[in-house]
């Protein structure tokens, strides 16, 4: 009996996903905790079960999903218990138990999105992130592809009915999809992701930039105690230590 | 009104009668609280906090206001419905859950003119005396809530909210409370009940109707977006001018937003009572597309009963005599769909031209049932999927004739059953299509399929009872 897991356990099993990559790892901070004590305040003294919604959501929004270690810390936030806040991620569908791609899409299939043709993008955007369309269950009805980039969910209606079909990519709404727009927008979403690393990639050279910067005016101060008292905190970080060190000394 | 442009192609319709979606798409207009306030904006606020609060109260019971959110009860009566001698704080929700598959109104209040709303709301609040709100909105929002969220700061630093509003000596905090995609949300219990920060299910009524134990157990007025910013207007217009306007029953007007298979379809505001059904859709929305022929049309969010297109509905005159009509002579009122088994609920209008097969439309919405039902009720949670089970089997083809009378039978076991109005909604579709399209269900079955086994259990059941010689 004890080997099989029960049906809790089971409900919050981590699931891995490719997109991982793209988010944060869930870890508790002071800004994150500061943000949920902000949340909890929003409403009446006594009923922090309330915030329960708000913070789900603002987790889901720093690190693309609800984890099974993110439970237990937001039950103590609205001072209620891990198993009712895997209660209430288990049962609304905007809530992620695994985590969506770096972009995510929602098509809506209900009725007036179908008329106008919503369900028959289904199997091209699929064919297009690289993912097979028998993966989507009502179980699960979420598939990443397997870079991480990519997710797509068939909804229930995004309540813009007169202009379908209707597809919501991460915050975005687009209406009256056709195939090429998804081209479009698949096309302006790699844009994004490559701005984006070069963003990142010129962050990353103007904190080694600075970290050389900082490291020179230490010399020049002789103040040696400061970097032999950070550097046994990471040996394994030596690889590439200008990106990590250079945040801490600001 | 003939100083306000709208955005080329954005036009309204000349039949129509923008109130509430005055400002949508208009030319220049963004949802700044300085654009609204130009435009005569939180000038009714001014003049409601200096009014008693039953004074308010009985000007919108005068108006006749009937809320929006689909079942139509007068929003003034609503307001009464807090216990007399009640020392329980006092809440007001405005629901902006908009999950019924159809109706589209409210997004672009929230969108492009949510100061209208707040307003809106402050006026409501001061008539019932409420000093916290919240309002629940939908989570395919996002860039809605942060429109919302910031237009609730601008209030709050121009002091239409918070402490002492205009120096009233009135107190208000409005919370932007954001849900997670569940249909069951919009029910008013159950959206309590996710404020509250507990699974959604819906509660029994009786005892707990809102208005005496809702949010946190006090008293609590939950009104849809629409509706309070008709609260707005009524102040604005006043209640007797408000309802002398439109249907007597159902004053005011109303934002019907019409999808599928038109040439136009997109919202549309009218005066209500004031155009049929065949009016909206041909004239306003351009008719079918070239070639085709309107079928059926859904004329009050995916939950109303589907009506057909050539069917004859027979109506009473005053003077007694039997008058015939189609669906397209009925006039959009809140009623007058009602009188022919239908209703005009949330005013969202589905059309369905005659390439469609019905079928196939009431599994999408046997799907769309299946998927939102929030599993409190057993016959809504098991029914739920077994209707869209046999509405599957019937469209691939493997149903037999008994299996249109089964789907039939569960709905008829669904409706009524259950602890919210869910079990209506989800029952009504399959009742209204199985009955009045029955022979295109009829068409796609076959009588030797009730033979045959549905599943490999099924077959494997039955493998004792078949004869092997």
């Amino acid at each position: 009996m004890s080997e099989t897991p029960n049906a809790i356990d089971a409900i919050t099993a981590p699931v891995s996903s490719p997109g991982e990559k793209f988010f944060p790892k869930f870890e508790v901070t002071p800004e994150l905790t500061a943000k949920a004590q902000e949340l909890v305040a929003l409403y009446p003294e006594g009923k922090e079960q309330s915030a329960v919604l708000p913070i789900i959501h603002h987790v889901q929004e720093e690190f693309g999903y609800v984890s099974p270690e993110a439970m237990p810390w937001i039950a103590e936030m609205c001072k209620s218990t891990p198993i009712h806040v895997a209660g209430i991620v288990t049962f609304y569908p905007g809530i992620h138990r695994k985590c969506p791609g770096k972009f995510h899409f929602r098509v809506c299939r209900t009725i007036a999105c179908a008329l106008a043709g919503g369900e028959e993008l289904l199997p091209y955007i699929c064919s297009k992130m690289g993912v097979d369309p028998a993966e989507m269950t009502d179980e699960e009805p979420m598939v990443v592809s397997p870079d991480g980039l990519w997710s797509l969910e068939a909804v229930e209606c995004l309540a813009n009915c007169g202009f379908g079909p209707n597809v919501m990519v991460n915050d975005t709404l687009h209406s009256q999809v056709t195939r090429g727009k998804i081209d479009e927008i698949m096309a302006a979403c790699k844009k994004e992701l490559a701005a984006e690393r070069k963003e990142a990639a010129a962050a990353k050279k103007e904190a080694a930039a600075a970290r050389k910067e900082a490291k020179a005016a230490a010399a020049a101060a002789e103040d040696t105690p400061e970097p032999v008292a950070e550097e046994p905190q990471k040996p394994a970080a030596r690889k590439t230590p200008a990106k990590k060190a250079a945040p801490k000394k600001k | 009104m003939s100083d306000i442009t709208y955005k080329p192609g954005k036009e309204p319709h000349p039949r129509e009668t923008r109130r509430i979606f005055r400002n949508i798409d208009r030319e220049g207009y963004d949802p700044s609280i300085k654009c609204f306030m130009k435009d005569g904006g939180y000038e009714t606020l001014k003049k409601c906090l200096k009014m008693e609060p039953a004074d308010i109260t009985n000007e919108v019971k005068k108006s006749g206001l009937r809320g929006r959110g689909g079942a139509g009860f007068p929003t003034g009566v609503k307001w009464t419905f807090i216990p007399k001698g009640n020392t329980k704080p006092v809440y007001l929700v405005c629901n902006c859950d908009e999950s019924e598959p159809g109706t589209f109104k409210d997004r672009f209040i929230v969108h492009q003119d949510p100061h209208q709303l707040i307003e809106g709301m402050v006026i409501a609040c001061y008539a019932v005396q409420a000093h916290y709100a919240v309002i629940y909105m939908r989570e395919e929002f996002p860039e809605g809530a942060k429109i919302m969220q910031k237009a609730l700061e601008e209030a709050e630093a121009k002091n239409f909210l918070g402490k002492n509003i205009q120096g009233s000596g009135f107190d208000l905090k409005i919370v932007l409370h954001r849900g997670a995609g569940a249909y069951i949300c919009g029910e008013e219990t159950g959206l309590i009940n996710s404020i509250e920060g507990v699974r959604p299910y819906p509660r029994i009524k009786p005892p707990f109707f809102p208005a005496a134990i809702g949010l946190y157990g006090c008293p609590t007025i939950v009104n849809n977006v629409e509706s309070l910013c008709q609260v707005r207007q009524v102040m604005l217009m006043g209640g007797e001018a408000y309802a002398a306007e439109g249907a007597q029953r159902s004053p005011g007007t109303r934002i019907i937003g019409v999808s599928g298979d038109v040439k136009r379809p997109g919202v549309y505001e009218i005066v209500s009572g004031s155009i049929t059904y065949g009016e909206l859709l041909y004239d306003i929305c351009g008719g079918p597309r070239i070639g085709r022929k309107f079928k059926a049309i859904i004329p009050g969010g995916a939950s109303a009963k589907v009506m057909r297109c050539d069917e004859i509905l027979k109506d009473r005159n005053p003077d007694g005599t039997v008058r015939e009509m189609t669906i397209f002579d009925v006039p959009m009122d809140l009623d007058s769909i009602a009188k022919f088994g239908s209703m005009s609920g949330s005013g969202g209008v589905i059309v369905m031209d005659d390439t469609r097969s019905m079928p196939k439309v009431l599994n999408n919405l046997n799907r769309f049932f299946a998927w939102e039902s929030c599993g409190q009720c057993s016959p809504c949670r098991e029914g739920n999927p077994w209707m869209y089970k046999l509405s599957t089997r019937i469209c691939e083809g493997k149903g037999s004739p008994e299996d249109v009378d089964l789907l039939k039978s569960v709905a008829d076991n669904i409706c009524g059953r259950t602890v919210c109005a869910f079990g209506e909604a989800c029952s009504w579709p399959t009742q209204a299509f199985t009955t009045k399209f029955r022979e295109e269900f009829l068409a796609l079955t076959k009588p030797i399929n009730a033979l045959k086994a549905h599943s490999a259990e099924t077959a494997e059941a039955r493998k004792f009872l078949t004869r092997e010689d």
